[in-house]
């Protein structure tokens, strides 16, 4: 099995059991749920989760980015400048790194070329809509960053593009927009979730109610 | 009948009783005894996964999975 090959693999078991070392492994992972599948670096950091299908396929191509990431780590470390930059972006990608800190650390870095600040200003609002998010813990929180979604898109803002931020960002951008009886905004966050994941047989019941809400939205 | 009805009833329940008193510890054992552990070279120990990590290069393919609960 060649997977088993490119990879140290390592299998954790939440036990329960009192004082069982790294029982809380699985939490400090970012684990909600079982199984929960993550790739790793040699000192743990987690470098790419698994969200697709549980074969050896799926498996290998998220492992690939996990395999560009170390890659991409090691050229930045011998010194080589573009890594660096690109190395930051990865970091700030998955987290390891808050915007800010990001900031930071390309002024120390240098320059990004065009492509590098436009790669950084799309991964810095991903990640400023994942902290936002990060903060909701009931509707009332949903509802205000909602609000806040539907300001960004109205001062003309650039959206989300990261898997992880797209559907939230919009569909909270939704809810806004219909309680300010927005349909051009609705219609807009509407049709970008569509160009993403209209194609999504599980997604069609919420695409026909809201393309029912919108036409509704439109009469008034 | 009556007699089996009963009989099977008392063995259900002591079967649930059984599997109900399964302490943690033998409920990881069982766990760690799973083949899918043996089909390939899987460690279960963290530490050991980084130091290899750390030797070969290669990431680590980490799947967490829990023995509490089926």
């Amino acid at each position: 099995m060649k997977f088993s090959k490119d990879y140290v693999l390592f299998c954790h078991i939440t036990t329960q059991i009192e004082g069982e070392k790294h029982g809380d492994l699985l939490e400090k992972k970012g684990g909600q749920g079982f199984p929960h599948i993550v790739f790793m670096d040699a000192d743990g950091n987690v470098l790419a989760e698994h969200q697709g299908e549980r074969t050896a396929d799926g498996f290998s191509k998220t492992g690939q980015k996990a395999k560009e990431f170390v890659t991409l780590k090691a050229k930045a470390e011998k010194g080589d400048k573009a890594a660096k930059i690109d190395f930051i972006i990865a970091q700030l990608s998955m987290g390891q790194l808050k915007p800010s800190e990001a900031e930071a650390k390309i002024k120390e870095a240098g320059t990004p070329t065009k492509e590098q600040q436009e790669k950084l200003d799309g991964e810095l609002v991903n990640a400023s809509v994942i902290d936002a998010l990060k903060g909701v813990e009931d509707d009332e929180g949903a509802k205000a960053v909602g609000k806040k979604f539907y300001d960004m898109e109205k001062a003309g803002k650039k959206g989300p593009t990261g898997d992880q931020a797209i559907q939230p960002y919009y569909i909270l951008m939704m809810r806004a927009a219909e309680e300010a009886k927005d349909a051009a905004v609705f219609e807009k966050a509407l049709n970008t979730l569509k160009k993403k994941f209209g194609d999504n047989p599980n997604a069609k019941r919420f695409f026909d109610a809201n393309e029912k809400k919108l036409v509704e939205m439109k009469k008034k | 009948m009556k007699k089996q009805m009963v009989l099977a009833a008392a063995l259900a329940v002591a079967m649930g009783s059984a599997a109900f008193g399964q302490s943690l510890e033998e409920k990881r054992d069982k766990k760690l005894a799973s083949p899918f552990l043996k089909k390939a070279a899987w460690t279960t120990d963290y530490d050991k996964a980084l130091e290899e990590s750390k030797k070969t290069g290669q990431p680590i393919f980490g799947y967490f999975s829990r023995s509490y609960a089926p």
